[in-house]
């Protein structure tokens, strides 16, 4: 029964919830010191402000008080406020969290796009000169750190075509400033950090690509699909990928979790106001609410990815089904 | 006298490995006449199955690089491969061995089936289907309508088998090439298929090639029977006149090797001396000569050639080409 | 009939013909024209260059457009009363003004008040007259009653729980505010203070119509702090896109007139390199530029730079709590002095800052009224003098090379914040240097907010090298005076000193600018003698503007915020 699986896979999400939670706190206020968040090194403060804040933030505690205060305010959908600047948590993932979704996932969209067609043709040419740059092109994609990628069409793509007064690509943010949302716009801002996050799903995903596709079109069934006279493109794409892209899908089902952390580097490259870099600014400024509160959602969103992935293989691989 | 269906003319299909040149068909010509079941028999590697697949043009990666199959007046090893898939699965439908995994595992059955009208015919989804679904009926599927809908991997092996047999009838080809249909099904259910291939035999005409190694199953299905060695037919005749009384040593040994019923108790089994032949290495002469009680001088020097042998019987040996009959203990 | 054919034929072909030949012709004519267009659009521009090459006030200011502004830090919140990151302040600037204001050089000028208030005869009353007809931006009258909420939120106990910064300050120095009328304020001070004003009289002025119904803990939390619905200053607020950038638009009751600008927006960078590029490319207007960045700008046609001193500094600091080994050793001036001699700082602003900055001589920044070019000590480059001084302490070098005395060698760790190319390499030469005169310095590099709690609670550094920044006056006691040496205080040197602390004091309870020239003379002086925290430098600040800005006026005082010129910016394309 799908409903009962689901419900024990919510159950033993919980527990996942909780640890995760648990540990980053413990994490975060083992390295905190004696430090306060939100202090600069501010002439105007005194002693007794900076204690002050300390007792409001709650970190005269130990920390499983402030966990257990914490989760005390998660159980009625309260996620506190940010102790940098006194937003609510919420409103900062609110705002954060469909630019990661849109950057994240338009990389992983042109990755399947483009993975799949170059996986197949690297299949189908396997040991020609094609299927060789391939190989290169891909190896090259996940060698290449991406802040190196990142920066190299930044130079080229912003500030070298602009130079030359040729059409130019923003290198930073996800809009204009006074574009008002024009989607021609977010486009124009996507492109490049798109480009760089998506690179590591299109050379990881065409190689399995063409593996696997190299395994199906060694399968009986391909043999049987040939003798029944049709076309070689209908025995490959028709017969042949819908099996090789099975096992594409719990690769991406794996990259689910990473749509929401994956980006992180692309984002503080590009200024991208996306999750992972809140999550990352405000770790190193021991903001504990936000970064408890980003933690908890990219947990749920880990766990939803897994989840998702393996319905998703259900439904597309009749020999599964879950009890 | 009835043209034949089909007729391969010598032909030669070779593969390239790193060892060196295999000669997996190495000068086989046959014929095969309307309404007929044509067995061949052989061990693994004969190129029994290479033969079939080259007749279909499915021989990759090995070629054809010599011979003619003659199909409707036309030599199929000539075509181009547009007109050859013309004929695939339309005129000329193949079985295979392995039941489990010759289906695809993600899309059901019923839709499977009425592929090669829908391509062949052009038939519409809903006329393919219903097709589909009376020959799966045919074919002995309980419930065919509602497991037309199933997916392959609901289905036992032998019903998996049905299920091929009926793909490979909906186009009422006029071939029907089975390679090794029952060696992957336990004994109970393989009876069931070859009755199942008779009676399709006499109800649809199709002309059947039956490819086995088994010469029991030949024994019961086919009217001729070609035997294969080294990738050449060794001998060929009227199953009943091979069975009684071979021609070739190959065959002699093969009906010798067949445990019997009435044999006694202790007597040991009498199995063919020495391993099948290397093929990129063959012995000179005649291929079986290493491992043959019959041997004379001259096969291991000369390669015979398959000449008539007896009233209806070809065979390929020096030995029974000179008049000497098998005997032996 | 195919006679007719024919004809038919034959005449399509010719409409065929014609059709083309025309649209050959067309697209002749079209492009030429177009090519004529373009050319004289071109001369156009080419001669306009050459008329106006990078004018600053050269036309007349055209209404319309924005400027976008960008920075490194998102800000945090937009009430001047909690606000405490120079981000913040910058955009809060934008959109509230305060009582007074500063000129570019630190000169207080008036801004909602009407002149410079009058101190009273002890100097502990300051009186406030408002301009007349002042108004918020939804048309409400801004009145005394605002300016005395705003200033409440700090020091009124009714409000203690409301998280400002500002309480410890105004709690301690505020006594009383009145308003005998709508226009009229009256500060009364606990204390003579002579930086009240310049420190506290510039602080945005809240609408007491929208916050003063809320409690301590509402003010808080309230959406005015992240989206402020009314405002008195140049701009008013549209939108914050966290993360991104906040977007500002024209305040068309701004006391001083409404802006040339229609939006003001203030957009978050990912780097300086960021800074750089999108300044070239026009994406952002007006960014502080880095050191580094300067010579890449500089051949930049679209872009101004302005650089000016700021009272930025980035110093090094002994520690001199005598409880630790490195307060055993920095205990003797002798030690103190000598390091700073074998530093060649010039080096360090010409190499890590590309020039752009000045040799301290000073604990003074150069910009301060108080400054003292050459105090009684004066630091130049001189490693023979350092290690005569050493010599002469009983520092004697080693068989390794090191100098030790009693037993104790001379070495110690120095740390700063990773992260920082120039104070990691800053860290570098002095490791360098001071191997030259025997001293063993090694770098450690840790996070920014171990840092801050080294320096203000931990203590357990032997020296460590951060940046600072002094506001308009020249007081100096967060980091002098002894009282500030306690745990949370910004005194991590422990520096005491019953002379200095004296000097310091006196010179805040004072409003003569004379005698407290001459006391900060006093104090330069006896800085310069004892140097428990060395200055390295201070910094310029480096601006790159568009060409296509006009009307703005970057200094030392007016660099993130109390602009008093934010209003009067226009950009000469109008968009």
């Amino acid at each position: 029964m799908l409903a009962k699986y689901v419900a024990r896979r919510f159950f033993a999400s919980i527990v996942v919830v909780l640890g995760v939670t648990l540990i980053t706190l413990v994490l975060m206020d083992r390295t905190r010191g004696t430090y306060v968040p939100g202090i600069d090194l501010n002439p105007a403060l005194r002693p007794e402000d900076i204690a002050r804040l300390r007792a409001d933030l709650g970190l005269d505690r130990p920390f499983y008080l402030w966990y257990l205060t914490w989760i005390w305010g998660v159980v009625h959908g309260d996620f506190g406020r940010s102790m940098i600047d006194g937003s609510t948590v919420m409103s900062h993932i609110l705002d954060r969290l469909p630019n990661t979704l849109e950057l994240t996932g338009t990389a992983i969209i042109i990755g399947i796009i483009v993975s799949v067609p170059l996986g197949v043709i690297g299949a189908l040419r396997r040991g020609s000169k094609t299927d060789h740059s391939l190989t290169v092109v891909s190896v090259a994609g996940f060698a290449v750190p991406q802040f190196w990628m990142g920066l190299m069409l930044i130079l080229i793509f912003s500030v070298t075509l602009e130079q030359h007064g040729l059409p130019w690509l923003p290198s930073s943010g996800a809009f204009s400033a006074f574009a008002g949302g024009d989607i021609l716009d977010r486009i124009q801002h996507l492109a490049l950090p798109a480009t760089v996050l998506s690179f590591f799903y299109m050379s990881t995903w065409s190689r399995f690509i063409r593996s696997s596709m190299l395994e199906v079109l060694s399968q009986d069934y391909i043999r049987t699909a040939r003798a029944k006279g049709m076309s070689e493109r209908r025995v490959v794409y028709l017969h042949g990928l819908r099996n090789a892209l099975i096992p594409l899908i719990t690769l991406i089902g794996l990259e689910l979790p990473g749509l929401v952390s994956g980006g992180l580097v692309v984002e503080v490259v590009f200024g991208w106001p996306g999750i992972g870099k809140l999550a990352f600014e405000r770790a190193l400024q021991y903001d504990y609410t936000t970064v408890m509160g980003v933690t908890f959602f990219a947990t749920l969103l880990v766990i939803a990815g897994n989840l998702l992935a393996d319905l998703l293989y259900g439904v597309l691989d009749p020999r599964i089904r879950y009890g | 006298m009835t043209q034949p269906l089909l007729e391969v003319q010598d032909l030669h299909t070779v593969f390239s490995t790193k060892d060196g040149l295999v000669k997996a068909v190495d000068g086989v010509s046959f014929e095969l006449n309307p309404g007929e079941t044509l067995g061949i028999v052989g061990e693994s590697g004969c190129g029994k199955s290479v033969t079939a697949l080259s007749i279909m043009r499915l021989q990759r990666p090995g070629r054809i690089v010599g011979g003619k199959v003659m199909f409707k007046g036309q030599d199929m090893t000539r075509i181009s491969e547009y007109e050859m898939r013309e004929i695939r699965g339309r005129e000329i439908a193949m079985i295979f061995q392995d039941p489990m995994t010759s289906l695809n595992p993600v899309y059901r059955v019923g839709w499977q089936v009425a592929e090669p009208t829908r391509l062949h015919h052009g038939w519409d989804a809903k006329r393919a289907l219903a097709s589909a679904v009376n020959m799966l009926g045919r074919v002995g599927i309980p419930s065919a309508a509602a497991r037309a809908r199933d997916y392959p991997h609901q289905f036992s092996g032998g019903m998996r088998q049905r299920v091929m047999i009926a793909m490979g009838l909906t186009t009422t080809p006029q071939v029907l090439i089975a390679d090794e249909p029952t060696t992957a099904l336990d004994v109970t259910i393989q009876a069931q298929i070859l009755d199942l291939l008779r009676h399709v035999n006499r109800e649809f005409g199709t002309a059947t090639i039956l490819i086995t190694h088994n010469l029991g199953v030949v024994a019961g299905m086919c009217q001729r029977l070609m035997v294969m060695y080294a990738g050449k037919i060794v001998e060929a005749g009227p199953t009943a006149d091979v069975f009684a009384n071979p021609k070739h040593p190959y065959t002699w040994s093969l009906l010798r090797s067949i445990p019997r019923l009435d044999a006694e108790r202790h007597e040991p089994l009498k199995p063919i001396e020495g391993l099948p032949p290397n093929l990129v290495d063959l012995p000179n002469g005649c291929a079986f000569h290493p491992r043959c009680v019959f041997r004379v001088e001259r096969c291991q020097r000369d390669v015979p050639s398959l000449l008539q042998v007896g009233d209806t019987q070809r065979a390929a040996c020096w030995v029974t080409q000179a008049g000497t009959e098998l005997k032996g203990a | 009939m195919s006679r007719d054919e024919d004809a038919d034929s034959g005449f399509q072909r010719f409409e065929r013909f014609l059709d083309e030949w025309s649209r050959r012709d067309f697209l002749k004519r079209t492009g030429g024209a177009a090519a004529y267009l373009t050319f004289i659009a071109g001369g156009a521009e080419f001669l306009e260059a050459c008329a106006g090459g990078g004018g600053t006030q050269s036309a007349t200011p055209k209404k319309g457009g924005h400027v976008v502004e960008g920075n490194f830090t998102d800000i945090r919140t937009l009430n001047s009363m909690l606000s405490s990151d120079t981000a913040s302040n910058q955009v809060i600037g934008l959109m509230f003004d305060g009582l007074l204001n500063y000129k570019k050089n630190g000169d207080l000028v008036p801004a909602l008040a009407q002149d410079l208030p009058k101190a009273s005869s002890d100097g502990l009353t300051y009186t406030f007259k408002l301009r007349n007809g002042l108004k918020w931006s939804d048309g409400r009258a801004l009145t005394s009653d605002d300016v005395k909420f705003t200033y409440q939120l700090a020091y009124d106990p009714k409000y203690a729980d409301v998280s400002s910064p500002r309480r410890g300050d105004l709690s301690k120095y505020i006594k009383s505010i009145d308003t005998p009328d709508p226009q009229t304020v009256v500060i009364t001070t606990t204390q003579v203070y002579a930086p009240f004003l310049a420190s506290h009289g510039l602080y945005g002025i809240l609408p007491k119509h929208v916050l003063g119904s809320l409690d301590s803990k509402a003010i808080n939390s309230a959406d005015f702090n992240t989206a402020p619905s009314v405002t008195n200053g140049a701009f008013k607020f549209v939108k914050w896109d966290k993360g991104q950038q906040v977007t500002m638009e024209r305040n068309p009751n701004y006391w001083a007139g409404a802006s040339y600008l229609d939006q003001w927006i203030y957009k978050v960078l990912p780097d300086s390199v960021a800074v750089t590029n999108q300044l070239k490319t026009g994406e952002i207007d007006i960014g502080p530029v880095d050191p580094g960045q300067f010579d890449a700008l500089k051949t930049v046609d679209s872009v101004a730079m302005s650089e000016f001193p700021v009272p930025t500094f980035t110093f090094y600091a002994y520690n001199l709590n005598p409880a630790t080994a490195a307060g055993k050793i920095f205990q003797d001036k002798a030690v103190r002095q000598a390091l700073l001699f074998a530093l060649n700082r010039q080096q360090i602003v010409t190499a890590i800052f590309f020039g752009h900055g000045s040799v301290a001589n000073s604990v003074e920044p150069p910009t301060s009224w108080a400054y003292k070019d050459k105090p009684k000590v004066l630091y130049s480059f001189d490693k023979a003098k350092a290690e005569s001084l050493l010599d002469g302490a009983g520092w004697v070098k080693g068989s390794d090379g090191i100098r030790a005395k009693g037993g104790v060698k001379l070495k110690f760790t120095m740390i700063t914040n990773a992260g920082n190319k120039q104070r990691e390499s800053m860290l570098q030469v002095m490791q360098q240097s001071w191997h030259d005169i025997g001293v063993e310095a090694t770098p450690s590099l840790i996070q920014f907010p171990q840092l801050v709690s080294q320096i203000v609670s931990i203590r357990t550094f032997d020296m460590f090298l951060v940046g600072f920044n002094w506001s308009a006056d020249p007081d100096e006691a967060p980091l002098y005076h002894s009282r500030n040496a306690v745990p949370g205080g910004f005194n991590g040197a422990d520096f005491k000193s019953d002379q200095v602390d004296q000097i310091l004091d006196q010179a805040l309870s004072t409003l003569d600018k004379n005698k407290r020239k001459d006391l900060y003379s006093q104090f330069q002086d006896l800085m310069s003698d004892e140097v428990p925290s060395p200055v390295i430098l201070f910094n310029n600040g480096i601006y790159g503007v568009g060409k296509r800005v006009q009307g703005t006026d970057f200094g030392p005082f007016n660099q993130f915020g109390q602009r008093p010129w934010n209003h009067a910016t226009w950009v000469t394309d109008g968009k």
